[in-house]
């Protein structure tokens, strides 16, 4: 039998025991007003208890372990209580309750497929509080996507971008997905990568590099700066400047200190090279000259006039 | 720099109308009343000294800060604050504190001006302003600690050394080591929020501050004294901590500097 059968003869089942209690022939009992009035009771007592307990217990939850898990706590009393409310109030009015699990059985698994997705969500969900890899108010990314966390659901992890758009993923997208948390450790580094031309003398650079990290007040002395000689590039030879902020003061000091080591570099003299080519004519010898002479340059306009003139 | 024997500090009145300035070291501030409105304007300056309620009338660059509403007796009060942070401090010479033993070190630390409006009632804070700008530092691992300023200047171990500056306040920190093994000593952590302020002729001072360490990985014992330092027995207090504490706290307060990796 498939599962709107049982359901179909559930409700008979409860048409029939209400007849018997009432009389098929009486168009009214006092009998079914009573068990239906005792259902009314026990749906709006338990309604209301179930909502007092859900919230208190969401609190209790909430500030011994964290807010999301006090919601989480919170809803799922609220929706393990409501279960039981309705059974106990079909229970009430006459309805055989075996009948009504045997169908939610069935009908359960036939849910259960129709819902994986969702169900997915809910288990990942579950396992997004136990684990909490992060907390409402975190900055957190997941594949392109950057945001700061307003709330963790059952379902779904509400984010705002930072261009204040809303977004909402799956919690099983958390589960399975890299997620980086940028707020989970209160310091965080600035990696600047520093280009200086090959005729700068390096010590003088980092020392420069270095006061300038001393000289902003967001830059934090402990963890103190580091300056490592990175690469030589085609162009250049890369410094790694690296220096600690306060997760809130990241952005602006990468920015402050990417405008004040330009500003540095342009008082001290010091090269930022943008990329160029150098032609040699051979292992040995000079780059190849190029100096336009008025002489060059009067027999370029010549060469020019008398091509024009034979067009 | 210019020092005089006038303290900043305490109440004053204005007319309405009138402009005064004051200079605590290298922060210059103007105050200003008007008909309707109490404002302040102020400057770092590179130059140190100490100016207390001079007429001098304001650049006409000055930033105004704006206070509307008249509830105010025409009085303001100037207090010397500690830093509203922790402040971590180098000794001149890293050392290490043998067994059972103790060592005091001073700190010179800068202040902040607090402005506050006053009335019948309590008096309304109005604005605190530091008078050096100071760099953030952090005090912990990685994973958790607390983020403070940090001050360029050392730490000293005698009293003797600390200048006459009307700044900067005097907190004298006294470590025990209490702990089985030697207690390196790189850096301080000067829990500031719970030190009161106090004058005397030679300055200011701080609550004194009483390190007990026992042991590398426990918390230490941090305790302040509640009146004026043994230093300046006679000082007068100028304001009182920012957060009141009893019985001391459990912190680090004393620990190695480079135990955090810069890089990699």
């Amino acid at each position: 039998m498939n599962g709107l059968g049982t359901l179909l003869l559930a409700a008979e089942s409860a048409a029939a025991s209400a007849g018997q209690a009432g009389g098929s022939a009486a168009p009214f009992s006092w009998q079914a007003a009573d068990r239906f009035l005792y259902a009314a009771l026990v749906v709006l007592i338990g309604g209301v208890l179930l909502g007092m307990l859900g919230r208190w217990m969401g609190r209790a939850v909430g500030r011994r372990f964290s807010a999301e898990r006090g919601a989480l706590a919170r809803k799922l009393i609220f929706y393990t209580g409501w279960v039981i409310i309705v059974l106990t109030a079909l229970g009430q009015m006459g309805v055989k309750l075996t009948a009504i699990l045997a169908a939610a059985g069935v009908a359960g698994i036939a849910i259960g497929f129709a819902a994986q997705t969702s169900l997915s969500n809910v288990i990942s969900g579950i396992f997004l509080a136990v684990e909490r890899p992060f907390k409402v108010g975190d900055m957190v990314q997941i594949a392109d996507t950057l945001g700061m966390v307003l709330s963790v659901d059952l379902i779904s992890v509400k984010l705002r971008m930072f261009d204040n758009r809303f977004v909402r993923i799956p919690n099983e997208t958390f589960v399975k997905e890299k997620v980086i948390n940028y707020s989970r450790f209160p310091i965080r580094r600035v990696d600047l990568m520093i280009g200086v031309a090959y005729k700068e003398d390096v010590e003088r650079v980092r020392q420069v590099l270095f006061e300038v990290a001393r000289d902003h007040p967001l830059a934090l002395q402990e963890p103190e700066p580091l300056c490592f000689c990175w690469n030589f590039n085609t162009s250049s030879v890369d410094l790694l400047f690296v220096v600690w902020a306060a997760q809130a003061d990241w952005l602006t000091l990468k920015s402050e200190l990417l405008t004040n080591i330009k500003k540095r570099f342009d008082e001290e003299g010091i090269e930022i090279p943008f990329p160029h080519l150098s032609l040699y004519t051979g292992s040995v010898s000079k780059p190849l000259p190029v100096d336009l002479t008025e002489e060059t340059v009067a027999r370029l306009q010549a060469l020019a006039g008398r091509q024009e003139s034979e067009r | 720099m210019s020092v005089s024997t006038t303290s900043p500090w305490g109440d004053f009145e204005f007319e309405v109308g009138q402009c005064r300035f004051w200079r605590v070291g290298p922060l210059g501030f103007w105050i200003a009343r008007t008909p309707q409105e109490w404002r302040v304007a102020w400057e770092e300056a590179g130059v140190e000294g100490l100016t207390v309620g001079a007429a001098q009338p304001p650049p006409e660059t000055a930033a105004w800060t704006r206070w509307a509403g008249e509830p105010s007796l025409g009085a303001i009060r100037l207090s010397p604050v500690t830093p509203d942070r922790s402040v971590v401090v180098r000794p001149e010479q890293a050392f290490r504190i043998l067994q059972h033993g103790s060592a005091r070190i001073y700190v010179s630390l800068p202040i902040w001006v607090r402005l506050e409006l006053l009335t019948d009632a309590e008096p309304l804070r109005m604005i605190e302003l530091p008078t050096v700008r100071l760099s953030n530092t952090w005090f912990g691992s990685l994973f958790e600690g607390e983020l403070c300023y940090w001050l360029a200047t050392s730490a000293r171990r005698t009293v003797e050394d600390r200048p006459a500056r009307p700044h900067i306040a005097t907190s004298a920190v006294v470590v025990r080591n209490a702990g089985k093994e030697e207690l390196p000593l790189e850096s301080v952590c000067l829990h500031a929020a719970h030190l009161a302020v106090y004058e005397d002729p030679r300055g200011l001072w701080t609550s004194e501050v009483r390190v007990t360490n026992s042991g590398a990985k426990d918390p230490q014992r941090i305790e302040m004294s509640s009146g004026p330092p043994p230093d300046a027995p006679g000082a007068e207090p100028r304001s009182a901590p920012r957060e009141q504490q009893r019985g001391g706290i459990l912190a680090r307060a004393v620990g190695l500097l480079h135990a955090l990796p810069g890089g990699g």
